[in-house]
Order: C-alpha cells, then structure tokens, then sequence
C-alpha cells in the first residue's frame, strides 16, 4: 500500500489537542473490489439457483404421485361412549380416574381424548392389549420408561388402578383412524410395514404387530390407527436411546437401524390403517358403531 | 407464483448492482474527489497530527498555535455542554439499572424460583426491561450526546439550539422511564423492541425529533466545506431512525405475518441504521483524533456508508429464516446479510490499519483501548452475523442462545465499548478537569472485557451445542436444557462481571461531574456563549 | 461528499426501497391471502389469555413456528405438529412467532397437551412435572385458600408441592392463560401447496418441494 503523505512518527507522550480528523485521498483497493464483484456474482447464483429450483420443484409435483391409494379418510369424528346395556360390569373406579383423575393425577380423558383416541403425539389407548397398557404405567412409576406427565400421573396409581384402566382402555373398540400427518412416503411405509428393509435388518411391522398392525397381547401394541406423530416420536426415541423399555430390547435395535425418513414414511403409514379389535381381548368389546 | 418471486428477486439484485455501480464509477472518476485545498479546509490552523488524548496523563502541549486553537475549540463544546453531561450520566444511569436487570434475568435461566412471587420481576418481563433500557436508555442517549458533542466539532460552529436538545433529551428520557415502568406493569406490545407501548413511544417520537433539529440545523450552518465521514453516519441515523420508529408503531396497522416482517425490518435496522452508524460515527471521528493521523481512505469511508445504506437495511428477515414468510423474502435477506461483507471491509480497513500502524498510542489512551477494540468487535460481529444467516449455519444456531451472544457482540462489544471510550474522552473537556482515578478506568476495561469475554464464548459454544441437540430429532428436550446450565451460569458470571465494571464506570463519571480531579491545564474559563448569540 | 441534501434524499430513498422489499410487497403478499380455512377466531376468553401471555413475556422463551420436514424432522419427532404457512397467522395481534427456544414451540401446544389440569399444575409449578425446567414459576397467577369455594378450579400438585393446609386455586387471569393454550392448534389441513406461504428454501436446497 502507497503511502501518500510521508509522515515523521510523532513522538510518543506528545498530546496535540488541534488535530481534527480528515480522510485521506486513496483508490479502493483491488481486493475490496474483488470481493465486491464475488459477492455480487455469487448472489447472482443464489437468486438464480433458488429460482430454478421453485421451477422445478412446481414441475415435479405435478408429475409425481406421492400418495399410494388409501381409502378416504372420513374426519376424525369420535362418538362418546355411550353405554351399552349388558356393561354394567364397567368399573366405577375406572371411570373416576378417566373424566377426573385421582389425587394429583390429572383425569386420562383430558389429554387421551374422550375414548382414549389420542391427540397429535399424545397416544391412543383405545384397543390397546391390557397387559401392555398395564407394563407401561408401571415402567412410567419406575422410570423405566421416560416421561415426565406419564410419571406424575403413574405416582398417583396403585397397581390395581392401573390394572382397571388398562383393562378399560383395552375393552373400547373404536374404529377411527389418523389422517397421515408427517407427509411420508405411504408406499414406502407400506412396504417397511409388510416386508421390512433386508438390507438393513429391519423386519416387516406386521411380523410382530400382527398382520393389520392390530397389535398382539401381551407384548406388541396395536399400531394401526394409532397417532402418527405418536409411533413417529417413539421411534426416533428408541433410535436415540431416550426410550429403552422394549422387550428383549427389540425396538431399541429396530429404530436404531431405521433411518428418519423411513420412520416418518412408516408412521404415516400405520396410523392410516383401519383398526380392529386385538385378538384375545380382556373382556367383551363395547360397540361402539362406527361409519 | 416463481415468475414473481424472480421478478422480485431480479429487480432487487439489479437495483442494488446499479447503486453500487454508480458509486464505484463515481470515485473512480473522481466524483466525489477531495482535493488537497479541500482536505486542507478541514484542518485547523496549527495542526500537529500528534496523538491527542485526556486520558493520556500529564503530557506537555504544543505549540502557541495549539493553544490558540484550544480556546476556540472548546467555545464549540460550550453551547452543548450541559446537554451532553446530562445526557452521559442519564445514559450510564439507565446502563447500570439495565445491567443489573440483565444479570437477574440472567440468573433466574439456572435459578427458576428466584424471585419469582412478584410478576414484574418475571423473567418475560425482566429481560425485556433489560433490553429497552440498555438500548433506549444506555445505547441511544450516550450515542446521541456523542453525536451532540461531535457533530459541532467537525463542523466547526457552536451546536445549534441546544436548548432544544436539552428539552429532547429529558422528554426521551422520561419516554424511557415510563415505558419500562409500564412493561413491568405488564402493559406491552409484545413485539421484540417494540415492547413500549405507542402512547409513551410518542415521547421518544418527540423527544427524539428535539434531539435531531439541533443536529441538522449545526449541520446547514457548518463552516468547514466538506462533511467529515463521521457526519454522513450522524445524519443518516437521524433520518433513518424515526422513519423506523413511526412505521413500525402504527397502531392497528400490522398483524401476523406481516407484522413479524415489520418487527424484524424494524429491529435490525434499529441495529444497523441507528446504533450502527452512533458507534462507527464515534470512532470514525475518535481513532484518527487520539492517534494523530489522518483516516486510510476517503473511498473506502463512502463506500462504507453507502454499503451499510444498501445492504444493512434489507437484512432484517434473516431472523425470520425457516419461519412462514415468502421464501423469496428469506433469501434476499440472507444475500444482503453475505454482501455486508463489503461495508465492513472498507470500515475495518479505514479504522482498525489506522490503530494498528499506531499500537504506541494504545498504550497511551484508555479511551482509544476502548474504541478500538469495540471497532474490531463491529467487525467480527459482523462478520459472524453475516456466516449467521447462511441457512447451513442458521439452522443450527436460530432459536438458540448463540443468537444472543452475536446480538451482544454487536450491541455491547461493538456499540457500548466504542461509547465508552467515548465518554472517557469527551468528558474531561466537557468539566475541565481530568479523570479522578486513572485505575479505574483500567479496573473497568478488565472488568468488562474479561466479563464479556466469558459472556460471548459461553453463549456461542452452549448456543452451538443447544442448536445442534434441538436437530437430534428424538433427543429429548431434557437433553438439551440440561446442556445448556453450565453455559448460562457462565454467562451469569460475566454478566456480573460487567455490571460491576458499569459501576465502576457510572462512579467514577458521578464523581468527577460532582467535582473531583486535577483541573486540566489546557482548560480555558468557559464563557457564556453570547459571543456567538449573533452567529447564524 | 458535502451536501446535506444528497445524504439526506440519498439514505431516505435507500430505507424507502428496503421498505418496500421488506414491509410493503410481503405484506400485500401476505395479506392477500384469507385465514386458512380452518382457522377459527379467538374467542373473548382466549384472547384475554393472549393478553396474558403477551404481558408475561412467555414469547421470549418460547417459539410458536415448528420448521418444515424440509429442515428438519426433529421438530415433528417432538410432537411440534407441522409447519405453519403465513396464513395460519391472520388473527394474531401482535404476533407471537418467538425467536427463542430456551422453552418447547406451542403452535400445537393445544394439540399435545390439551388438558387444562395439566397446564395449571406446569404453570404454578413447572418443576412439579419437569424437575429439569428452568420456566418461571407463576404462582402470582393463582391463589391459596384455605378450602375451595364452589366453582373454585384446584389445581392438582404432588405433595412436595401443596402447600400446607391450603388448596391452589386458579384466578381468572390463570384459567383465561390456559384457554388460549388450548386454543394454540393448528394442525387441521393446510390449503393447496402452490399457495402455501413459508420459507421453503431448506426443501429447495434439497431438491425437494414441500
């Protein structure tokens, strides 16, 4: 860099309070120049890439189909239970805890709906096998499984507690279904669920869950109809190790194996599926007629 | 829907590439050319080029010519005098009860029951408290009485009116006062530095046009031909933030989306077109005055300024990247937040080649520690905030602590350090005496340089680490907070850190306004200033 | 440079140009579009909530904008619900979009937790359930009593938490706050994608289209 006034260094210690600051007359420099014309062209790619890809993307979604077919799925109505004459063995204390909740237990029903149908990533209990209703609550009251509403709610249930709204949430058939959420691949979660990915040893859902996703008591839950966003956070839950209380570590193994795309496709998936009643349920369903 | 997002796109792009164009052509053919019987215009008769500085203690003067010059030098302080001291000790006031504000938001993330019976000591509302007081109170008073004291020195000619400064400053003042008292009541905007209600808001309006008439008018009635870089960035700030101010706190006029993308052209320009340009204003005027030598380059201080117009000012989405605004809006953002690039560079090499082949006057001056450094933070503030909003980086660090610590980077290391420095000083000339205890001023710049540094890098590493843990789809947002604790006790420890320096600061201003120190030598008895009563 | 009026007119015409960018065509953009079918109005109730959460600050801890499958999946992992486009927005005043994640977003707060006992035991106390949680407590928005009065809401509290001899009660100000919560869902189905106002530059970056 020229130096276009020579200038004597001052002597230190000297204090001139008459100087009154002025710009000196220089060019830019040939640096600050390039980088100027860098920037400049690399937004110019940024605006232009970003345009193209708009294009693009707008073009594909008119070609591509997304969606494998799925039957229409009506809104999510639920009908309240209404109950049914021949139900008089319906546990009074069962119902207390469910509109209202015990002790410092919030009531089920304010979070897992009306007939336990679930809500967002809060799951759907309805049709669930007791028995695995029943081991949850009480891996929440141990910690064995980690969640902190679930835990605060579980301290307040004895085991019989437990038992009677497991068995009360196993007995509801309720046949809505969830409205894929995530935006997953249906197709590819249709194949994950019947056939699994081999390549990465990760067995078909249905293997386990039963051949509709049904669930089988006592160990593998009913997946069909259950909340998308349930089965998805579970998942990525078990892939990171914050969920470990799967029989035989299987899920653990499973979800670590899965990637996310595959989890989200999956969960998609399942929860569009219509539900039906488990085999071997606790105690003669309630009908609840559906659409 | 794409044609008019590139239409959009194109003819920003193209309005930008022009005006940069012009400008570029416009130095290069000597447009703007300032010529030596220009430059010399704005020399005083008798200039020295020595380093030139209160707080460099016990240095003999020189020349006779100097010390003719002294005399009408300190004429021009006189007629904003009393405004100016008002306004610093009403700024360093507003500072300390920010930052003790600051720090009990601060401490109430790892201690969550602390205090936490009395609804405006909540932290939603602490925090906020702190930030308008730091930014209305602390940062925008000082900057002002710095541009006060300034702007007649460049222009050689008395302030103008300051009688109406002085009535501005107090209405601003009291805007300030009771729009924090009215967010700890509860009563709110609710929109991210727009918190004070618009009624209250109409003080800062006026008080902030009884602030800016003076200016202007010491501006048209200037004596020196050529406006001093430092200038251009007074009066664009004076222009720019009411414009701001008065759009952004339209009653009934914004909602929803659209509001969010007022709030954050709002905010960010509050950042770069007003207190941006009080603090490279400040140190555009204060590194060449305490250095004794001449700024690096007069194309490059234009290019400076007109970049950050430019470019500063169509940032402000980059708050909003990933949220439900047009995609088109986003990136526009995030191009003009990459190509502020090119401003900084031209400041960083105007200021800090200045300092750096001029180290000896840094051990000289306190107050050019201060400002150059807080110079080298705007830099390196900027810098990271324009990698920030690249939407690689964004996606990890947005909605985490790290944000606040680049905010801070800017405000504090950048702003609040250059006006620092400029406090120190200003105010020996502006009370005629020096500094009581030069130790203090060291004790302060340790306190607060050392406290900051810890602020900063807790909040980078603990933000980069938050970020990365809210991506980990399936970690637990327990994971995630819980990794953050360390880092925000850190951040409360320098946080106490710096407080304790505003104390030290705020004392040692409160004592020499009240009388203590060596009356300088150089110090000539003020007159009233009815010698310029005629003076147009 | 030494003209006065050139900065001026030059620096107005600048921050005019960037308001036009900024305010003036995303806002006709934005305000172009109806609400999204779907989105229904604050009721009274909760929109003197909304006053409550705007007067405690919750906003600078909390985000109401899950980011788009685009970005990331780790938002809708943690049951965030999707994306929300410009539209969902439209009865907002002022809006609550947040910049600050220190507590979970709660644009679908309603959908996941839609228990009203549930949020005034976490709003009393959130440590009561989250021994982790650094949100401030509000007890200020409650009141204790020796026994509840008829139509009193009590919230429930563990042990360690009830105070001696005396029910918590929720104020108004506590029960409107918790109405407004329940309200925050916007989870029904979004409109044609052509039309969807967002960021979608993660998606396009990817070579993908939302």
């Amino acid at each position: 860099m020229k130096k276009t006034q020579p200038r004597d260094r001052p002597a230190q210690g000297k204090v001139d309070e008459t100087f009154d600051p002025w710009e000196q007359v220089r060019p830019v420099p040939l640096f600050v120049l390039a980088v100027v014309f860098a920037l400049a062209f690399w937004g110019l790619l940024t605006y232009i890439s970003e345009y193209n890809a708009q294009k693009r993307g707008l073009e594909q979604k008119a070609e591509a189909n997304l969606t494998a077919p799925v039957q229409p799925v009506p809104p999510a109505e639920v009908r309240s239970l209404v109950q049914a004459p021949g139900t008089a063995n319906l546990d009074a204390a069962a119902l207390q805890m469910v509109a209202v909740g015990k002790g410092q237990a919030w009531s089920c029903a304010s979070c897992h709906g009306e007939a336990g149908q679930g809500n967002l990533n809060t799951p759907r209990l309805a049709g669930q096998p007791a028995d695995y209703l029943h081991k949850q609550l009480q891996d929440f009251k141990s910690g064995l499984r980690h969640n902190e509403s679930m835990a605060f709610v579980a301290r307040a249930l004895s085991d019989a507690d437990m038992a009677k709204l497991a068995t009360y949430y196993a007995g509801i058939d309720l046949r809505t279904r969830s409205a894929p959420t995530l935006g997953g691949d249906l197709a590819r979660g249709r194949v994950i669920a019947e056939k699994g990915d081999w390549k990465t040893d990760v067995p078909a859902c249905f293997s386990c869950h039963g051949m509709g996703g049904e669930g089988v008591a006592p160990g593998f839950p009913a997946l069909a109809g259950q909340k998308p966003d349930y089965i998805f956070a579970q998942l990525t839950a078990w892939h990171e190790g914050e969920r470990k209380n799967s029989p035989q570590a299987l899920m653990e193994g499973i979800a670590r194996r899965m990637n996310v795309e595959d989890m989200r496709a999956v969960a998609d998936y399942l929860g569009s599926l219509p539900p039906r009643p488990s085999p071997a349920p606790a105690q003669a369903p309630l009908s609840a007629s559906t659409p | 829907m794409p044609k008019t997002i590139g239409l959009l796109l194109a003819l920003s792009f193209t309005a930008s590439l022009c005006a940069l164009g012009f400008l570029i052509w416009a130095i290069a053919r000597r447009q703007f050319s300032l010529s030596q019987r220009d430059a010399n215009t704005i020399f005083e008769p008798g200039e020295a080029g020595a380093p030139d500085d209160p707080t460099a203690f016990g240095r003999p003067h020189a020349g006779s010519d100097a010390h003719h010059f002294d005399a009408i030098r300190e004429r021009i302080d006189f007629a904003g005098r009393r405004t100016v001291l008002l306004m610093v000790a009403v700024a360093a006031f507003w500072l300390v009860l920010g930052s003790v504000f600051g720090v009990i938001a601060s401490l109430k993330l790892h201690l969550p029951d602390w205090l936490s019976t009395y609804a405006p000591l909540t932290f939603g509302r602490m925090r906020t408290m702190h930030l308008n007081l730091v930014a209305y109170g602390w940062l925008s008073v000082a900057g002002i009485a710095s541009a006060l004291w300034i702007v007649p020195r460049i222009f050689h000619t008395p302030l103008r009116h300051p009688g109406v400064a002085m009535f501005g400053a107090m209405v601003w003042t009291l805007g300030v006062g009771m729009g924090v008292t009215a967010i700890a009541m509860g009563y709110t905007q609710g929109v991210e530095w727009l918190e004070i209600p618009w009624q209250i808001g109409l003080l800062l309006a006026v008080g902030g046009a009884c602030l800016a008439f003076p200016l202007v008018m010491t501006a048209r009635h200037r004596k020196s031909h050529h406006i001093y870089v430092s200038g251009w960035y007074f009066l664009g700030s004076l222009v720019w933030f009411p414009v701001l101010y008065l759009i952004a706190n339209l009653p009934g006029l914004h909602a929803g989306v659209q509001q969010a993308t007022v709030n954050w052209w709002y905010a960010h320009n509050v950042l770069g077109l007003w207190l941006t340009p009080l603090g490279v204003g400040t140190a555009y005027y204060l590194i060449p005055k305490i250095i004794g030598q001449p700024v690096y380059s007069y194309s490059l201080s234009l290019l400076g300024f007109w970049g950050l117009a430019l470019f500063y000012s169509q940032v402000g989405i980059h708050h909003l990247i990933g949220a439900p605004v047009p995609t088109w809006l986003v990136t526009l953002s995030i191009v003009h937040s990459v190509m502020m690039f090119i401003p900084v560079i031209a400041v960083a090499i105007n200021q800090h080649t200045t300092v750096a082949r001029n180290a000896w006057a840094l051990k000289e001056s306190v107050a050019l520690r201060f400002v150059a450094l807080g110079a080298l933070m705007y830099t390196l503030a900027s810098f990271q905030g324009s990698i920030e909003a690249l939407r690689s980086v964004n996606s990890v660090t947005h909605f985490t602590h790290y944000t606040v610590g680049h905010a801070h980077l800017g405000a504090y290391g950048f702003t609040t350090m250059v006006l620092f420095g400029a406090v120190y000083y200003m105010l020996p000339y502006l009370t005629g005496r020096d500094w009581p205890w030069p130790r203090l001023l060291k004790l302060h710049f340790w306190l607060v340089v050392g406290g900051f540094a810890l602020y900063f890098f807790a909040l980078s590493i603990g933000g980069w680490i938050q970020g990365l843990g809210l991506l980990d789809a399936g970690r637990s947002f327990e994971a995630v907070t819980r990794a953050t604790i360390p880092y925000l006790q850190a951040r409360s420890v320098g946080g106490t850190l710096m407080t304790a320096g505003h104390f030290v600061f705020a004392f040692h201003i409160a004592a020499l306004m009240l009388g203590k120190g060596v009356p300088r030598p150089s110090h000539v008895d003020l007159e009233p200033a009815t010698v310029y009563a005629g003076v147009k | 440079m030494n003209r006065l009026v050139s900065i001026f007119v030059g620096a107005l015409a600048i921050l005019a140009f960037a308001t036009l960018m900024l305010v003036i065509i995303p806002g006709a953009q934005i305000r172009d579009q109806a609400p999204t079918a779907g989105l229904v109005d604050y009721s009274p109730q909760q929109l003197a909530g909304r006053q409550q959460y705007v007067s405690q600050g919750c906003v600078y801890c909390h985000s109401q904008q899950p980011r788009a499958a685009g970005q990331t999946l780790a938002d809708m992992a943690k049951g965030w619900g999707p994306a929300p486009t410009a539209s969902d927005f439209a009865f907002d005043r002022p809006h609550q979009l947040g910049t600050m994640r220190t507590g979970p977003d709660l644009l679908n707060v309603g959908a996941r937790l839609p228990s009203a006992d549930w949020h005034l035991t976490h709003l009393y106390q959130p440590r009561a359930i989250f021994d982790w949680s650094i949100m401030p407590a509000y007890p200020y928005l409650f009141k204790r009593k020796r026994a509840a009065d008829p139509g009193d809401v009590v919230v429930k509290l563990p042990p360690e938490y009830q105070p001696e001899g005396e029910v918590v009660v929720a104020t108004q100000e506590a029960l409107d706050l918790v109405a407004y919560l329940k309200g925050l869902n916007r989870t029904y189905q979004q409109g044609p994608v052509d039309e969807r106002i967002r960021d979608e530059g993660y998606a396009l970056s990817k070579g993908e289209q939302q």
